[in-house]
């Protein structure tokens, strides 16, 4: 996967129709995030965007903002299993808005996650991942990013 | 020359403590930060879960043994909070925080080291070798053929392959002792449920998995096969069992 690889999978017509946030369990989502579980985690289905493309989304609560953490990934469907694409962090522990590509990374990274990535600063904001208003706020930044259609005719947010 | 190693280290209040930011860092660039909260009089310092959160990142279990073998022989210097996934220190005095902040953050990085967890090659030749030989069988045959397929409600016994029609046949890759039990479980589900789907469970021998787990398996799935070495035995038995 290089940058033009990305460019394209960026260029493609996507349209990411609805989202629900759901209590993390094993099994639920398909490799890698099959292991996701947890009393804090929550995550989305696996989206489907069209074009062989898809996301999840998963939220982290806990007792104080800084624990808390937002983070969005983009596969592709590959004969395998999924590709990531990219991920989108927020975590403002430590780092704001960014997102990991898998770009230029001589290793399939089928079914797995995105060590050793490249990593860029985004826009930085000021949300909050236990708002629902500010989840969804994140989830439309994340749209814009990879050019992601938004909604149904009414839009979602 | 002077270092100034702390100019790498950020620290800052949080509602309930403090956290510090470390120059260490998770494989995907995060860097690792740990939290020091109060607990009653004392501190108690822990990773929000972090390490363990990577792992899932990258396909790999907490609760795997191994892990929670490494985690129990770690119980001299920090422990694992279950419920929170999350490694913690022993209640520390404040003038020991940074003490428990280094030695949660050196678990938090071995834990990461788990991840070369994922599957050996051998399992993951063993799998793949028969996921390929299944979408065969579903081409020869044309009946369709689904791959990873929750077998119940909660989505907690997965088959690698079911095949569809009149008469569903599941098929459970097992490359361990764990994987056949689910074998066994989701077959007992599925008939407590009045399903016919037939459970068949594959080992790639006996020898790495156990006669006796197989001589019971044989009992608790619809039939489980040993593939190394009768390749094309398993391949035809398929076939028949879907025509």
């Amino acid at each position: 996967m290089n940058r033009k690889d990305l460019s394209i999978k960026k260029q493609a017509p996507k349209r990411l129709e609805h989202v629900a946030f759901q209590p993390a369990k094993k099994g639920k989502l398909p490799k890698p995030l099959d292991k996701l579980s947890g009393t804090r985690l929550h995550a989305t289905s696996l989206v489907n965007l069209g074009e062989g493309l898809c996301a999840v989304f998963v939220w982290k609560t806990a007792p104080v903002v800084e624990q808390r953490q937002l983070y969005g990934w983009l596969f592709q469907s590959v004969e395998n299993g999924l590709l990531p694409l990219a991920r989108m962090d927020y975590h403002p522990s430590h780092k704001n808005l960014h997102v990991i590509l898998n770009c230029d990374r001589d290793l399939d990274l089928s079914n797995r996650g995105l060590p050793g990535c490249k990593e860029f600063a985004l826009r930085e904001v000021a949300i909050d991942p236990d708002n629902e208003h500010d989840r969804l706020h994140f989830i439309a930044i994340f749209c814009e990013r990879f050019n992601i259609k938004l909604g149904e005719d009414t839009g979602l947010l | 020359m002077n270092l100034d190693i702390c100019k790498d280290f950020i620290t800052r209040q949080t509602a309930n403590g403090l956290l510090l930011v470390t120059p260490l860092r998770y494989d995907d660039g995060d860097q690792i930060t740990v939290f020091a909260e109060h607990v009653g009089r004392m501190w108690q310092v822990h990773d929000n879960g972090d390490a363990a959160l990577r792992l899932m990142f990258d396909g790999i279990d907490p609760d795997a043994p191994r892990i929670q073998n490494w985690l129990s022989d770690q119980s001299a210097r920090i422990h694992w909070n279950e419920a929170l996934d999350q490694i913690e220190s022993d209640p520390v005095e404040e003038a020991d925080i940074v003490l428990a902040a280094f030695k949660v953050a050196q678990a938090a990085v071995q834990l990461q080291a788990f991840s070369a967890l994922r599957t050996t090659r051998h399992e993951s030749a063993f799998k793949g070798e028969i996921i390929a030989l299944l979408k065969q069988i579903a081409e020869e045959t044309g009946v369709t053929a689904q791959f990873d397929v929750p077998l119940d409600e909660n989505q907690l016994l997965m088959a690698d392959c079911r095949f569809a029609g009149s008469k569903p046949v599941a098929i459970i890759i097992a490359n361990s002792t764990e994987r056949l039990l689910e074998a066994e479980l989701a077959f007992s589900h599925l008939r407590r449920m009045g399903d016919n789907t037939q459970v068949l469970a594959v080992v790639e021998n006996a020898k790495s998995i156990g006669h006796k787990q197989i001589a019971r398996a044989n009992y608790f799935t619809d039939k489980t096969y040993e593939y190394q070495g009768f390749e094309r035995a398993f391949h035809g038995a398929i076939k028949d069992t879907l025509q």
